[in-house]
């Protein structure tokens, strides 16, 4: 299935976009992410790209740590920002994840407000039932989906004290068991309870950890899955980048662990109902 | 190969080096024994306690500052005129930590390694300005002067490979590497746990053994935690006539909150609490400008000694430092010398374990009233 992200980011999906969101959304949004410095893994493909897009648009500071160089490249000269930093490695290469780290902090001058662990991967090519996984299929998913996010964040979370905020992005695969997915469902129910520790560890720092399951959307690791899969029926990441980005902004997170219904339904109450969006 | 922790550290040579004055290289066997014995030396006495205990043992309310800086890479192996050479960034002459442009060094030679201590590894060069130190995918950096015989000012100049300087340093540079250690340090072993700004040169080693567990219990015992950013350059040269300036200046960063906190803390008699002699240096040289701390970037040139004391810091939390090294002089800016010397003989004598990696000596300052100010 193809779906070319990298035409698509310029189309509709920012939040300057009239169409998208009401003007007193978007000036809000403004004013809360103007200089907030993220960093995303995974930032080259799909919900990553989006993110970065659009916090870039809105201000925001961003560096992006992504393994595959051209795309990266192509990124960078499509997004064309002096506020964005491409980092060109492998997030689950342990010998490489200090230099990650250190540029990253430069580039933010030693503060980091977000860190969004974006990356991941299936474990292995193509998804099979548990006994026909590979253990090393296994390891590198635990390794990518929840080792390297671990690493990231000790090495982050020093930037981070006073206010900050930890995003993982989980799955409905990490709490219902969908047969043959085996390794990535058990990476990432590793990773959710990550998060549920983290969030109790650092709350002590006032730094926040939350994990977000995004819904089924259009991505590469998706149709790498499911290679016929309807692309009507997945969610484009543009507009959960969107909503995530009005999510976090709102500064209003009573769970460690968000399911898509559930964080969704609140963006969508307080941007399309009566509430107020942001902080 | 060595265990990836924050919290763990580098083996020691397991036969027992030994170092000057017959001092025993205690066994420091994992990376998660690193040591946590504490030397205490206070209102001239000397004893023994454990680091975990430093919420109690400091009675008195304290603000204690760390380094938040990260350690980069400072060795590079390379070509000059033919010859292998490596060349270690000593001293940081760049205006603040956004740039990694320009530094002094001095040259080794590149025929052996860190694994053959630095003093053996000397090289004569009187001609090496303007040549440029090449790697061997073509990269290079230029020696652009001779401050001194064997000190070398260089600039690291980007490349289409690689954008900025501080990519050069990370793609082409190893950490600093020591003789008496038998395996390689790797990245998670050079960093503290509380790093931030790439900053430094040598690791703030009196950062090893600290963990979250004891800084948030630090907290709860009412304590301030500040942070600072120095940028340690190195600490032993290897060139007898370069060692007796260390020293060098170092660029040191205070922050607004930090410098708050601090005026706030003499202000509320809480007592300042250094955590290495690295931030002991910048404390004392803020300070001394105004009788203030105060917010910016600046160099400290000071060097505290017997005829220069500490002024402001009331404690320093710092390693085990032999006798004839800057370190145990910065001491005796604590301490007169015959404590100084008693305090070594004692943790001599207990087993102490000596240099990054080892035990702590905590010394309060026996000269330090702050009627004075």
């Amino acid at each position: 299935m193809e779906f070319n992200e990298l035409d698509e980011i310029n189309k509709s999906y920012g939040l300057l976009d009239e169409q998208n969101y009401p003007k007193w959304v978007r000036e809000e949004l403004k004013n809360y992410w103007q200089s907030k410095h993220v960093l995303i893994t995974g930032g080259s493909r799909g919900l990553g790209l989006f993110l970065t897009k659009n916090l870039l648009d809105l201000g925001a500071k961003v560096a992006i740590v992504a393994r595959d160089p051209i795309r990266l490249q192509l990124v960078k000269e499509q997004l064309n920002s002096e506020n964005l930093l491409t980092l060109n490695f492998d997030i689950g290469n342990k010998e490489t994840i200090h230099t990650v780290a250190s540029m990253a902090l430069s580039f933010f001058e030693g503060r980091v407000d977000y860190l969004i662990n974006n990356a991941s991967t299936l474990g292995g090519k193509e998804l099979r039932p548990l006994l026909d996984t590979p253990c090393e299929d296994i390891e590198h998913a635990l390794n990518v989906n929840v080792v390297a996010p671990f690493r990231l964040t000790k090495l982050v979370v020093p930037a981070m004290l006073g206010k900050g905020t930890v995003v993982n992005i989980t799955s409905d695969a990490s709490v219902t068991a969908y047969e043959t997915w085996g390794a990535y469902s058990i990476s990432k129910a590793a990773l959710d309870h990550m998060t549920r520790i983290m969030a109790k560890e650092f709350s002590k720092f006032n730094i926040e950890a939350l994990a977000f399951d995004p819904g089924d959307m259009r991505t590469t690791l998706h149709f790498n899955a499911i290679p016929d899969a309807e692309i009507s029926d997945l969610l484009h990441p543009g507009d959960v980048a969107l909503e995530l980005i009005v999510f976090l902004a709102m500064e209003k997170h009573d769970q460690e662990r968000y399911a898509a219904s559930c964080w969704k339904k609140v963006v969508k109450d307080a941007v399309f109902g009566t509430g107020q969006v942001v902080a | 190969m060595l265990e990836e922790s924050r919290e763990g550290r580098g083996v020691w040579n397991g036969t027992g080096g030994c170092l000057s004055y017959n001092v025993q290289i205690q066994h420091n066997s994992r990376l998660n024994d690193v040591g946590t014995n504490l030397l205490m030396v206070k209102n001239g006495r000397i004893g023994t306690a454990s680091l975990r205990d430093l919420p109690f043992i400091l009675n008195k309310k304290s603000t204690l500052v760390l380094n938040n800086a990260m350690t980069l890479p400072a060795m590079f192996m390379g070509k000059l005129a033919g010859q292998k050479i490596e060349l270690r960034l000593v001293s940081n002459l760049n205006s603040d930590f956004r740039t990694f442009n320009r530094w002094y060094g001095i040259l080794l030679d590149g025929n052996t390694d860190w694994r053959t201590r630095t003093e053996f590894r000397t090289v004569e060069l009187n001609h090496a300005s303007s040549s440029t130190i090449q790697f061997s995918d073509g990269c290079g950096i230029k020696i652009t002067d001779q401050i001194r015989k064997s000190l070398w000012e260089v600039t690291i100049n980007p490349s289409n490979e690689h954008p900025t300087a501080l990519d050069v340093i990370f793609s082409h540079g190893q950490f600093i590497q020591y003789s008496h250690l038998t395996h390689e340090l790797q990245p998670w072993d050079v960093q503290s746990i509380v790093f931030t700004i790439p900053a430094a040169l040598e690791p703030p080693s009196s950062h090893f053994q600290l963990t979250w567990q004891l800084l948030s219990e630090l907290r709860e015992k009412g304590h301030n935690i500040v942070y600072i950013t120095h940028g340690s350059g190195v600490s032993d040269l290897g060139y007898p006539e370069l060692d007796h300036f260390l020293p060098f200046p170092e660029l040191y960063r205070v922050g607004k909150d930090a410098a708050t906190m601090l005026n706030e803390s003499v202000d509320t008699s809480y007592q300042i609490v250094a955590i290495g002699t690295s931030v002991t240096r910048a404390l004392e040289h803020n300070f001394n400008i105004n009788q203030q701390f105060n917010e910016g970037i600046f160099l400290a040139t000071n060097r505290l000694s017997s005829k220069n004391q500490a002024k402001v810091v009331e404690a320093m939390l710092t390693g085990m430092h032999l006798p004839n090294t800057s370190h145990y002089d910065l001491m005796r800016g604590f301490l007169p010398d015959q404590m100084v010397h008693q305090s070594f003989k004692y943790a001599k004598a207990n087993n102490f374990r000596w240099h990054e990696y080892g035990d702590l000596t905590l010394v309060f300052n026996h000269f330090k009233t702050r009627k004075s100010f």
